[in-house]
């Protein structure tokens, strides 16, 4: 028997105490911290203590073993969550639930310097409402870029509600690169959705306006008032959105929710769920129900199935109409070529989630404790038999009875449906405030289209995250409630509550576990992906020295060691300037009142986190320039006086002596 | 081991009848004949010893876990040079490439020069055969000091007006070994490079030996 062995068995025969059963969680985690040798002195009597003396049921303890993540080690899974009317994204580790960061997207951050370098400026400039320029957005749902319909963590993608924007982040930096305006429409939802590969972003119109943000009265809103279904093309080498090849389908003026790309069999098309095929548009002092009566008054709304290959075939082909500079596949034309077809629905549901397999739609029933399950295989022979009826805009209505597979009662309030690869499917249930866990069915599998148990959460469960829970490799062992309310879940704030991101354990086929909650006090998450960070790659260091993160690329005109100083050309002055710890190069800027300062600095380092920042007092100016990077700011010198500029990232011991004197004469 | 050696050599087959015949054939050898690839053998561990690192040293701190680490070659300094450079302006050390400009400079040239001297060393008549491969045998003594000279020059002549000179004293960091600086640990070691040198020295320390030897037999 060798020495850990005898000091297992010893260990296993001492665990016999007054609070035996949390003894014994304990005495199998000490057990098994010795055989995998990581602790030299594993005292099962401490831990029995501390676990009693902090009130810790055994359930509490297993749930710390499995959440706890030692100092210095890594989390196996980050989720990229949208942080809400924050316009941010939240970056954050699983099974820790560690804050990681926040990516600036819609809204200034000073931190990260987004918004205050001409580069990010021009990020946000460029989805400028008009002329009006937009500091805030609300991030609805994060989309990873897929390959063969799996996550390849090269992009991430993510909507902004309120103004139908739609932003690129880029995976190997971290870093927003693009935000593209719709210029057809005015709010989204479904959004942001990726194709198998990529090929194009899902942007589906949420409120009907008429298109090109144009004027047209509430009595008008059948005949002026429209929904869209937008395709931003992705060129994945460009790291970019292509407006020019991008274009969006017409769509009744019913309201479209969320979306999803079909895979597998159904790669090629997509499904957006619609409400408010009433038109309800309000009108309270009118005399009118307010929206949430007037818009759930029919027993049906609508499952929009569209053939997006096919539609971005008839757009090539010029089968559009311009409006606003984008090509708009009119209704009739989607119709008439076999585009857009809708499948009745219970009404005013939330959620559709298409299986792994590709063969299956859920739609979840937010008023109906069902969620619905089409197939796929069903609506293309429903579409080939043909003989539709029509709604009022001529739009094929498919027979529901021959579309649906099956129907699955959960629960009050089923909102989204994640997946697993044990077969199971999880779906959030609102008015339960619970998780409900069921069986996928179909073609030689036994029980499916059953539910299996229900975990409640805390509370007013929104969107739920399954490690690649909506691919067709979903892998996860954890799954993310992103509740909505926290109500007694956390010590009071004020008035304002964090939202719980409650983390449950979904690896037992028998039990889900609930294992940690999250506040989260930094925007309100809606959607989340989870991807594990084996396929993340990023960069600690900019590749080179003059790395312009605005094209992933050395910038020519990025100042270089020993090139520094500045340069006067009537009232336009360039500063090249050099960023090292602990200095400015270089550290005086005289500059005249009236002159048109074009101020750029490299920060040379090399080293892991050596960033610096740069604070210019008076001119609004906050830098982040990491390792390698360059950036420009511009302004005028609109001001005499004296400004002392700094690094504000504490970069070293002599960071307080890491300053300059911008000076500007009368 | 031993007895196992034995038995195995006791019972070899054919073992008695080979060991005279071997010895016999030792005896008839011309040893003399080995001068020759000795000395190719000498001139190729030192041309070879350009292609590696002579010199390591590790820098150590806490902010640092993965360690600051540099090799000196011959003709170059490689790693984390810019980071080492950066870091030493706070105590106002010399840059690293400022170090050695003339021995890196013609280092190649110069060690080609001393393996063809050596190899040619066979074909020159008594006295200068010895005197062409004593550059070979001296040059690891050479490189060490004038690796000792330089990190005693770096370390003496540290810049007054840099940003630390106040709170860090002249010193002459470790050549081998285990030396602190500041909150850095370094770990000093000759490489692969500065042995084959030793190697190729020792290989014509030994045929000069030889030779010096068999001259006084005769």
């Amino acid at each position: 028997m060798d020495e850990k062995a005898k000091v297992s068995s010893r260990f296993d025969r001492r665990t016999v105490f007054k609070s035996g059963a949390a003894a014994a969680v304990v005495g199998a985690a000490g057990a098994s911290l010795w055989r995998s040798g990581g602790v030299a002195r594993a005292d099962d009597d401490d831990i029995a203590k501390i676990a009693e003396a902090r009130g810790l049921t055994p359930e509490d303890v297993r749930a710390a073993l499995k959440t706890y993540v030692p100092s210095g080690t890594y989390d196996e899974t980050l989720i990229f969550a949208s942080g809400g009317h924050s316009g941010q994204v939240l970056v954050i580790g699983v099974p820790s639930m560690r804050l990681l960061k926040q990516i600036a997207v819609f809204t200034p951050e000073p931190w990260q310097g987004y918004g205050f370098s001409d580069e990010t400026r021009a990020v946000l400039e460029a989805s400028a409402f008009d002329d009006k320029p937009l500091t805030w957005g609300d991030t609805h749902h994060p989309a990873l870029s897929e390959t063969n319909g799996e996550y390849d963590g090269q992009f991430l993608f993510i909507n902004d509600k309120a103004h139908a924007r739609m932003a690129v982040i880029d995976l190997r930096d971290f870093e927003t690169k693009q935000i593209v305006k719709n210029p057809h429409i005015l709010s989204n939802h479904g959004g942001a959705f990726a194709t198998p590969n990529t090929d194009y972003i899902i942007d589906g119109s949420q409120y009907a306006t008429p298109f090109g943000w144009e004027y047209a009265p509430l009595s008008e809103y059948k005949e002026k008032y429209r929904g869209a279904m937008t395709l931003w093309k992705f060129d994945r080498e460009t790291g970019r959105i292509d407006p020019a090849l991008s274009f969006s389908i017409e769509l009744p003026p019913y309201w479209q929710d969320l979306a999803d790309a079909g895979k597998g069999p159904s790669d090629g098309w997509m499904f957006s769920n619609s409400f408010n095929t009433e038109m309800a548009t309000g009108g309270i002092l009118e005399g009118h129900p307010p929206v949430e009566a007037g818009a759930s008054m029919h027993d049906m709304d609508y499952l929009s199935v569209i053939n997006w290959r096919k539609a971005a075939e008839v757009a090539a082909a010029g089968k559009t109409e311009d409006i606003k500079g984008m090509p708009m596949i009119r209704m009739a034309t989607a119709v008439e070529e076999g585009i857009l077809f809708q499948v009745p629905e219970p009404k005013s549901p939330h959620g559709v989630d298409v299986t792994p397999t590709g063969e299956y739609i859920v739609v979840a029933g937010k008023l109906d404790p069902h969620v619905t399950v089409y197939s796929f295989q069903k609506i293309q022979d429903a579409i080939a038999a043909g003989n539709f009826e029509q709604d009022e805009f001529g739009v094929p209505i498919l027979p529901f009875d021959a579309c649906v597979e099956t129907q699955v009662e959960l629960g009050l309030g089923p909102l989204h449906t994640q997946f697993d690869d044990q077969g199971f499917a999880y779906t959030s249930l609102f008015l339960d405030s619970a998780i409900a866990r069921w069986k996928v069915g179909g073609e030689g599998i036994d029980g499916g289209w059953e539910m299996v148990e229900k975990l409640p959460v805390h509370y007013n469960v929104g969107h739920l995250c399954v490690v690649g829970g909506d691919t067709m490799a979903p892998q996860g062992k954890h799954l993310i409630a992103l509740n909505k309310w926290s109500i007694d879940r956390f010590t009071p704030v004020g008035p304002l509550f964090p939202q719980n991101l409650q983390l449950i354990d979904i690896s037992s086929p028998d039990t889900l576990q609930l294992l940690f909650d999250m506040p989260l006090g930094v925007g309100e998450p809606h959607y989340a992906q989870a991807i594990p960070t084996s396929k993340l790659a990023p960069w600690t260091v900019y590749p080179e020295v003059g790395w312009d993160p605005a094209t992933q690329a050395l910038s020519p005109d990025a100042p270089q060691p020993g090139k520094e100083g500045v340069v006067r050309d009537g009232n336009k002055v360039a500063v090249n300037m050099t960023s090292i710890r602990s200095h400015f190069t270089p550290d005086w800027v005289n500059l005249q009142l009236g002159d048109e300062v074009t101020w750029r600095i490299t920060n040379i380092e090399r080293a892991d986190d050596a960033t610096h920042a740069f604070a210019l007092p008076g001119q609004n100016v906050n830098l982040s320039i990491e390792p390698g990077e360059t950036i420009t700011v511009s302004f005028t010198a609109d001001r005499p006086g004296v400004y002392p500029f700094y690094c504000t990232e504490f970069c070293s011991a002599l960071h307080l002596e890491m300053m300059g004197y911008m000076l500007v004469s009368p | 081991m031993l007895a196992a050696q034995q038995e195995s050599a006791s019972i070899a087959p054919g073992g008695l009848v080979a060991g005279p015949a071997a010895a016999a054939t030792r005896a008839r050898f011309d040893v003399a004949l080995l001068r020759l690839p000795l000395l190719v053998l000498a001139g190729v561990l030192l041309l070879g010893s350009m292609l590696v690192p002579y010199w390591t040293i590790t820098l150590h701190a806490p902010q640092y876990p993965k360690g600051l680490h540099i090799q000196a070659h011959v003709s170059e300094m490689t790693g984390d040079v810019f980071e080492v450079d950066g870091l030493n302006h706070y105590i106002g050390m010399m840059k690293l490439e400022d170090a050695a400009v003339l021995e890196r400079a013609i280092s190649q040239p110069a060690i080609i020069i001393i393996a063809v001297l050596a190899v040619l060393s066979f074909w020159l008549p008594r006295p200068w055969r010895a005197v062409a491969r004593v550059p070979m045998i001296v040059y690891p003594v050479v490189f060490f000091l004038d690796l000792f000279a330089w990190l005693y020059y770096a370390g003496n002549s540290l810049d007054p007006h840099a940003p630390l000179s106040s709170s860090i004293k002249p010193f002459t960091p470790h050549i081998v070994g285990i030396g602190t600086i500041g909150q850095f640990s370094t770990e000093a070691a000759f490489t692969i490079g500065f042995y084959l040198s030793v190697a190729a020295a020792l290989v014509a320390l030994a045929v000069t030996v030889w030779d010096w030897r068999r001259s006084r037999a005769t």
